[in-house]
């Protein structure tokens, strides 16, 4: 798939003779964003960050997005992505769809889209537009609260003068990321025992026949803005072949509810969300991001976050942890212009759910009661946009 | 780990430098006059700021009559546009470039397309019945038609 996916990105890449950053009519558009970075970790790895002395600087990601507009009312849209991770290289069609416009209250879509949900589900990839090279993982990281693509149908539109409203809803299907790593540790009988290995420590839901909606309002105090996403569908079972038990809550639906705050000047921006999300068990998510420009480049920014789940069944007591996520970040930005930065941040984290020993080195670490709950990372790296 | 933070320290502290003397460099103050132009054959002769804004911007697609509007900026480091973007979409050049990025990778919309000279945009203006664009206030704006904008 990564090689059919390389070959049809340099085919679409080499058939375009001419190409242009902002089109008239019929032209094809291209854009594109990327980043590199690299980290270290005091403890466990995190994000770029790689525990035990270990720095992996091959941490680079590349998004190609091709636009074009055949007709006054039709375009088609298409965003391609790479990653190359130490060793590993992946690719990923993450858009391709074609948008309807009868006008600008109403445009419908069809395909794979961008989740219109939270402040950043659908600018998921752009460093150019966040204050810190990765995005708060407690709403936008494998917590399980937001996927970056719906394959489906949907319909957004604008409109309002003094104030402004963008909404979207849609009907479709969508991949979640799940964190399975505290359920290793569930003990039936409430005790200590039980504890199952597995070495999936993250994966994904299949979520179908999903309805989702999105509201933006812009207010008439210029740069400040809040809204409302929610989505709700149906969990497929992991197993081939495996019925869904109706009965059972665990397969109930599969919902989550976010609300957001923003404040954009040319200096000053505020960022604040808050999410829940009803699944098998109850995860509450929660940030508050800070960054100020100063001196035309320099950029200062400060985020607070953190994940409270309830868990489906009590675990073992040296893994409580696991349940826990905050991550306190304070962060220094070169901004050479609006299309490239230089990002500097330090990651002060709490809890393991997010960061802990991998493999089968996490059950001897709980055994042995020597899981530690506190771990620092810091990152550099560069991210573009053109 | 005392290395790389010292690499980074030192790294941050000459990226500190060379922006406080960029930063000196690139002020500037208030920039030149500019008129707003329309294709002749478009019956409109005023609009207010927001309308010219939301044209601009992409968060209107339509003139009055039904005909698409056709945006055309000028480049990123004209004095003209950075006029432009203060004072009718009230936002810095920068600011502007963002909100792109945003509509560009959201799906939602792509910039209007920029000319390098005031005589390429009026072209462009002239050459499409929708198009809205801005030059600088001592052109002469032959075969366009400037519109007033109201506060």
């Amino acid at each position: 798939m990564a090689n059919l996916l390389k070959t049809g990105m340099l085919l679409v890449i080499v058939s375009i003779s001419s190409f242009t950053l902002a089109g008239e009519p019929g032209d094809v558009v291209i854009h594109g964003t990327g980043g590199w970075a690299v980290g270290h970790s005091d403890q466990y790895d995190y994000l770029q960050g790689e525990g035990a002395g270990d720095h992996q600087w091959r941490n680079v990601d590349l998004m190609l997005n091709l636009y074009s507009s055949p007709s006054e009312n039709l375009r088609i849209n298409t965003q391609l992505w790479y990653e190359i991770e130490g060793e590993e290289t992946e690719a990923e069609l993450e858009v391709a769809f074609v948008e309807w416009t009868l006008n600008e209250y109403l445009r419908f879509k069809c395909g794979l889209s961008r989740v219109p949900f939270g402040v950043y589900a659908d600018i998921f990839d752009i460093g150019t537009l966040r204050p810190f090279y990765h995005l708060p993982q407690s709403v936008y990281g494998s917590v399980g609260i937001v996927p970056e693509g719906y394959a489906g149908i949907g319909l957004w539109g604008q409109t309002g003068d003094e104030w402004q409203i963008v909404y979207d809803l849609y009907v479709g299907g969508m991949i979640v990321p799940d964190l399975d790593v505290y359920r290793m540790f569930i003990d039936a009988d409430g005790g200590d025992g039980g504890m199952e290995e597995s070495e999936e420590l993250e994966s994904e839901n299949d979520v179908r026949d999903i309805v989702g909606g999105h509201l933006v309002i812009s207010t008439p105090l210029k740069g400040l803005s809040f809204g409302f996403s929610a989505f709700s569908g149906k969990p497929m079972p992991d197993e081939e072949g495996a019925e869904v038990d109706a009965a059972n809550p665990a397969w109930g639906d599969h919902t989550v509810h976010g609300v957001q705050l923003e404040y954009r000047a040319d200096s000053l921006m505020l960022r604040t969300e808050y999410t829940f999300a009803d699944k098998d068990e109850d995860i509450k998510s929660y940030y508050v991001e800070l960054a100020y420009a100063f001196y035309g480049k320099w950029q200062v920014a400060g985020r607070y976050e953190a994940v409270e789940i309830d868990p489906v069944a009590e675990i073992a007591t040296n893994a409580q942890s696991l349940l826990d996520h905050e991550d306190r970040v304070i962060g220094l930005n070169y901004w050479l212009n609006p299309y490239a930065v230089i990002k500097f941040a330090y990651h002060d984290i709490e809890g393991n759910m997010l960061t802990h020993p991998e493999g089968s080195e996490i059950m001897e670490a709980v055994e042995a009661d020597e899981l530690d709950e506190s771990n620092s990372m810091v990152s550099l790296g560069v991210q573009f946009s053109f | 780990m005392k290395i790389i933070i010292h690499v980074l320290l030192m790294l941050i502290t000459a990226l500190f430098v060379c922006g406080v003397s960029n930063a000196q460099e690139h002020e500037s103050g208030d920039g030149p006059a500019y008129m707003i132009i329309i294709n002749e054959a478009n019956p409109t002769t005023s609009m207010a700021r927001s309308g010219v804004a939301k044209l601009f911007l992409k968060k209107s697609g339509k003139w009055g009559d039904g005909v698409k509007a056709l945006p055309v900026d000028q480049h990123e480091e004209s004095v003209i546009r950075e006029a432009f973007s203060k004072n009718v979409l009230h936002k810095s050049v920068s600011s502007v470039i963002s909100y792109w990025q945003q509509q560009v990778f959201s799906g939602r919309a792509i910039p209007p397309p920029e000319k390098a000279t005031d005589e390429e945009i009026l072209i462009y203006v002239k050459a499409n019945r929708g198009a809205i664009g801005y030059v600088r206030g001592d052109t002469v704006a032959a075969g366009v038609k400037v519109i007033d904008v109201l506060d």
